[in-house]
């Protein structure tokens, strides 16, 4: 293939699709992306066999269509350190060759039909969201999956999507994240009998590739696996396997006590009360009463805090302690002007924080 | 008032009962009895039935020869038995039970059947006990072999049943029974090693082993594949002695002895002498604190040994104890021998140490530092003692050095040997480069991205960089969280744990202790617990190693590890995991700081996990080898 390139274009979709490069030397090939010309557009394409990307570069003049494998890691510090604002791109199955005006690269190939086969989006049955809501929606819930494989089942979020619903859970076993958004059917998609769990890293990585938050994303759920189709990219990922625990038995019946925290103010509270926590063991003790809310945090060395704010507040008074980091991920997701209801039960409960009418928010209370 | 102190002969029944303490503690005791009876009757398929831990339900099946049905009242009595005829036999035992005790005690707690048929008659008998009374025998028509029903196990001595433990436990230890007996016959050399086993717990099969596998096939079977592929044949004979078996590769190491079984002629016991000569033949292969797995089958003539020491059986003595524990230790060491080269050279008795992975009490030439006052002279003619058949010990300053990183050293090395003439080793020349490097302006350069060599007073300081590290951030840690009771973080979803059902028995017994470290137990199945809280100092990290860790305290301290003990775990996973690691690359300044906090551990020369962290090498000892005093 032949083309000429803008470097920020070809750098912003590269950045965007080496998190799909794979991290293991397991299959050497997949260390590179694969670039397709045909057509007038470029395509580049990235994979772990896990989770893969193709999006569309931007800005290319393509003057002989083609096929060619690039190190990824090498193109990226190239594009980084170029100051040509367009380049000439010359590759083959040999060798790729990067030349500017006054710099020249030039990299070894590689035999293009080697690279796996990503798929294409020809699905005809789909749901359709917003970018808005769909970042919004994987931002309320990915941070509150579990990140290490003992807890496997729990790497993701779980999609539960019905006609015009779709709703993200996501959870690592001491705090839980369901966000609930409005999605478009089309041709009758559905997940029934199918409870998928999409990989943190796939969700972290369409979000990514939005442009703007008006264009819509497509999703379409095969049996062991998920396409998402935005503007410029598709992306393949494989499901999470194992059982997603059922989360809905977790939330408390009803709550006894109620509040309406504004989370700004809330939010700086809990910054401040949390210096004096330690780093192995956080933990900030909650004190609710009418009208008062305290919190305390006791080092082991490092001292003491208490940070008092005022609320109103209905029901028995409740001493409660959390982790803070849990309650501060949940704050960093919520608009700064806005508020968060929170109920409790007793201090051996969890603590339910509802947003709107669209996000709740669970965390298992230290003891 | 005279009547009751008039010395009387007590009733059979209580003899019975008060025997029945010494041998019938639990219900695994009463399973332990009724299978040796069944392989002594040269059973070829033995079936194990529990209900409730078997407090309620113990029922042994077997095909072995069977009782004849005017034996049966004899069966029941005390001091009857078909396997011993007179004192001198003693001496002489080779069946598993002798004593004729253990029908008759059970017998007198326990509601039990006896069932039989000898292969040639037609028709068998049975015989029932209700703790008092045995029955007059009846027919019973039953396929040949011997059927033994125990149910309600001290429903007539009320404090014994108090100190039943839990269903749960009383499974757990009846498992880790059968385990014994299973892998007693495992072993090549008894006619009976091909049984065929059925265990069933509640109506459910747990695990059903064919008869002809062997002890590796069978170890498969009962700890899993992973650990079957790790063990290593142990085989040695001296002067009528025999050993046989299997040990664990040093990759397989526990936290505690839990893993070791021994057999002697086919019997399981425990004894101190052989454990010790099985840890001692791993010496230098695993870390202090750590305890290989094995196998270990001793055979020896029956006059050898007086098994009759203990009613359990579970301990003997040898006549020869020197013998057996030289036997056990060659053994091993052999058998380690023949792993790869690499773990041959790491350490090699009496003679210096390769990758700073030497024991904590390693009397080798360099001496660690503030710790030995009496230094041995930095020597490379390696120490007294057995040696030679094994090649120099690959110190860290050789080869990979002259290289890769500073050419100019492989000269300067030359030199050195052949200034030094033709008693000094390649050790010697190894530890050369330390002086060239003295020219460079920097006082600590690191080798192998692993280690680092610093200028002290004393002489040349070689410092593990991760085991240093780990040590520094863990006396952090600990004096952090030295105060304070231990957090629990509650779970909304409760986690699974594994666990081998011969640990099982040790959590459900000390769930309170768990609870009190931070670990909420919901529940508990066969092999795995359900945990609703757990410290909440694990953070992220999966609370099963943790447990495993405090159940291999509880195991080889015989308690719960006090707060601190479990901190020390916690921390010695958490330092470990956020210390710099051994192939990582420092800088200057990196390896300054980590220099200067060494100061801070003073008093510790060793990593959480008991290797040390750094060696000194005496100036002295440089200045005699090099002519210079």
């Amino acid at each position: 293939m032949k083309a000429i390139c803008n470097r920020e274009a070809l750098l912003s979709a590269c950045q965007v699709a080496s998190a799909a490069i794979s991290s293991k030397d397991v299959k050497p090939i997949l260390k590179n992306f694969k670039a397709v010309a045909a057509d007038g557009r470029c395509t580049l394409m990235a994979t772990d066999l896990e989770l893969g990307i193709r999006i569309d570069v931007a800005g290319m003049v393509i003057q002989e269509p083609g096929e060619a494998i690039l190190p990824a890691g090498k193109l990226i510090s190239i594009l980084r350190e170029m100051r040509d604002s367009e380049f000439h791109l010359e590759a083959d199955a040999d060798a790729s060759r990067i030349t500017g005006q006054a710099v020249e690269f030039e990299m070894p190939g590689e035999d293009p039909a080697h690279f796996p086969d990503l798929p294409l989006f020809s699905d005809e049955k789909y749901h359709e969201v917003t970018a808005g809501k769909m970042r919004e929606m994987i931002r309320r819930t990915v941070f509150a999956a579990a990140s290490e494989m003992a807890r496997y089942t729990m790497t993701g979020a779980l999609w539960e999507i019905e006609k015009e619903k779709m709703r993200l859970v996501a959870t690592d076993g001491r705090r839980l994240a369901c966000a609930d958004g409005v999605a478009n059917c089309h041709g009758g998609h559905s997940i029934k009998g199918q409870t998928p769990v999409v990989p943190s890293k796939a969700m972290t990585l369409l979000d990514r590739n939005f442009t703007d938050d008006q264009e819509t994303v497509r999703i379409s759920f095969r049996p062991n696996e998920v396409l998402f189709k935005t503007e410029r990219a598709v992306i393949y990922s494989r499901l999470v396997e194992g059982r997603f625990p059922d989360y809905k038995v977790v939330f408390p019946k009803k709550g006894l006590a109620k509040t309406t925290l504004p989370v700004e103010a809330f939010h700086t509270a809990v910054r401040q009360a949390a210096i004096m926590a330690d780093d192995e063991v956080k933990k900030v003790v909650f004190k609710f009463s009418s009208k008062k809310l305290v919190m305390q945090a006791q080092g082991s060395a490092s001292g003491r805090s208490k940070v008092e704010m005022d609320i109103s507040y209905q029901g028995p008074a409740v001493d409660i302690a959390f982790n803070p980091v849990f309650v501060a991920d949940l704050l960093k997701v919520l608009p700064d002007d806005s508020e968060v209801n929170l109920e409790l039960v007793d201090s051996n409960s969890p603590a339910l924080f509802k947003f709107a009418d669209d996000y709740q928010y669970l965390i298992m209370p230290l003891t | 008032m005279q009547a009751t102190s008039r010395i009387r002969q007590l009733p059979q029944n209580v003899v019975n009962q008060i025997a029945a303490g010494e041998i019938i503690e639990r219900t695994a005791s009463v399973v332990k009895e009724l299978v040796e009876n069944s392989i002594d009757a040269g059973a070829s398929r033995i079936e194990v039935e529990i209900q409730q831990g078997g407090q309620d339900l113990i029922r042994v099946t077997d095909n072995g020869h069977g009782i004849y049905p005017e034996d049966l009242p004899l069966a029941m009595a005390s001091h009857a038995t078909s396997k011993l005829h007179s004192a001198e036999d003693l001496a002489l035992v080779d069946t598993l039970g002798f004593r004729g005790e253990a029908l008759a005690s059970i017998g007198s707690v326990a509601k039990v059947v006896i069932q039989s048929c000898p292969h040639d008659l037609i028709q068998g008998g049975q015989i029932a006990s209700d703790g008092e009374r045995v029955s007059a025998p009846a027919p019973w028509n039953g396929s040949p072999g011997t059927r033994v029903e125990v149910r309600h196990l001290f429903f007539n001595s009320p404090v014994r049943r108090k100190f039943l433990k839990s269903p749960a436990a009383d499974t757990a230890q009846i498992s880790e029974i059968l385990y014994r007996l299973i892998l007693s016959r495992a072993h090549g050399t008894h006619a009976s090693s091909d049984l065929h086993w059925v265990y069933r717990n509640n109506e459910k099969v747990v695990f059903q082993i064919p008869g002809g596998t062997g002890l590796v096939e069978k170890a498969a079977l009962l700890f899993g594949k992973d650990f079957a592929d790790e063990l290593l044949p142990v085989e040695e004979t001296v002067s009528g002695y025999r050993l046989t078996g299997f040990i664990g590769s040093p990759n397989l190491d526990q936290g505690s002895s839990r893993s070791q079984y021994f057999f002697l002629n086919g019997r399981w016991f425990r004894d101190k002498s052989v454990a010790h000569a099985l840890q001692e033949g791993f010496k230098g292969h695993l870390m202090t604190g750590r305890f290989p797995v094995a196998f270990l089958f001793l055979d020896m003539a029956p006059e050898k040994v007086d098994v009759n020491v203990h009613p359990a059986k579970s301990e003997v003595r040898f006549r020869e104890a020197g013998m057996v524990h030289h036997l056990v230790h060659n053994a091993v060491k052999k058998s380690l021998a023949l792993l790869n080269p690499a773990s041959r050279y790491s350490f090699p008795d009496k003679s210096p140490p390769a990758e700073g992975q030497l024991p904590a009490s390693f009397p080798g030439p360099f001496s660690t530092p503030g710790t030995n006052q009496e230094r041995q002279p930095f020597s490379l003619q390696s120490g007294p003692g057995p040696q030679n058949e094994l090649p120099l010990p690959r110190l860290p300053f050789r080869q990979e050095s002259t290289s890769t990183a500073l050419p100019s050293w492989q000269s300067a090395i030359s030199n050195l040997g052949q200034s030094q003439g033709a008693e000094v080793g390649s050790a010697e020349s190894a530890i050369s480069p330390i002086q060239q490097s003295w020219d460079s302006p920097l006082k600590a350069i690191q080798f192998f991205d692993s280690y680092i060599l610093l200028e002290t007073a004393e002489g040349v300081l070689v410092i593990d960089q991760h085991a240093l590290h780990e040590r520094v951030l863990y006396e952090q840690l600990k004096s952090r969280l030295q105060e304070g009771k231990v957090q629990k973080q509650k779970l909304l979803i409760p986690e699974t744990i594994e666990l081998p059902a011969s640990v099982m028995s040790q959590v459900i017994e000390n769930l309170d202790s768990f609870a009190e470290l931070g670990f909420e137990i919901r529940g508990t199945g066969a092999k795995a617990l359900l945990l609703d809280g757990i410290p909440a100092i694990l953070g992220n990290k999966s609370p099963g190693d943790l447990f495993l860790a405090i159940v291999d305290h509880l195991y080889s301290k015989g308690a719960m590890p006090s707060r601190e003990t479990l901190l020390h775990q916690v921390m010695s996973l958490t330092a470990c995991h956020s210390a710099v690691r051994a192939g990582d690359k420092l800088t200057g300044t990196e390896m300054a700081m980590l220099a200067q906090m060494r100061h801070l551990s003073r008093s510790n020369y060793h990593c959480p996990h008991g290797r040390p962290t750094s060696l000194l090498i005496p100036k002295t000892d440089l200045e005699r080898q090099f002519g210079r005093t």
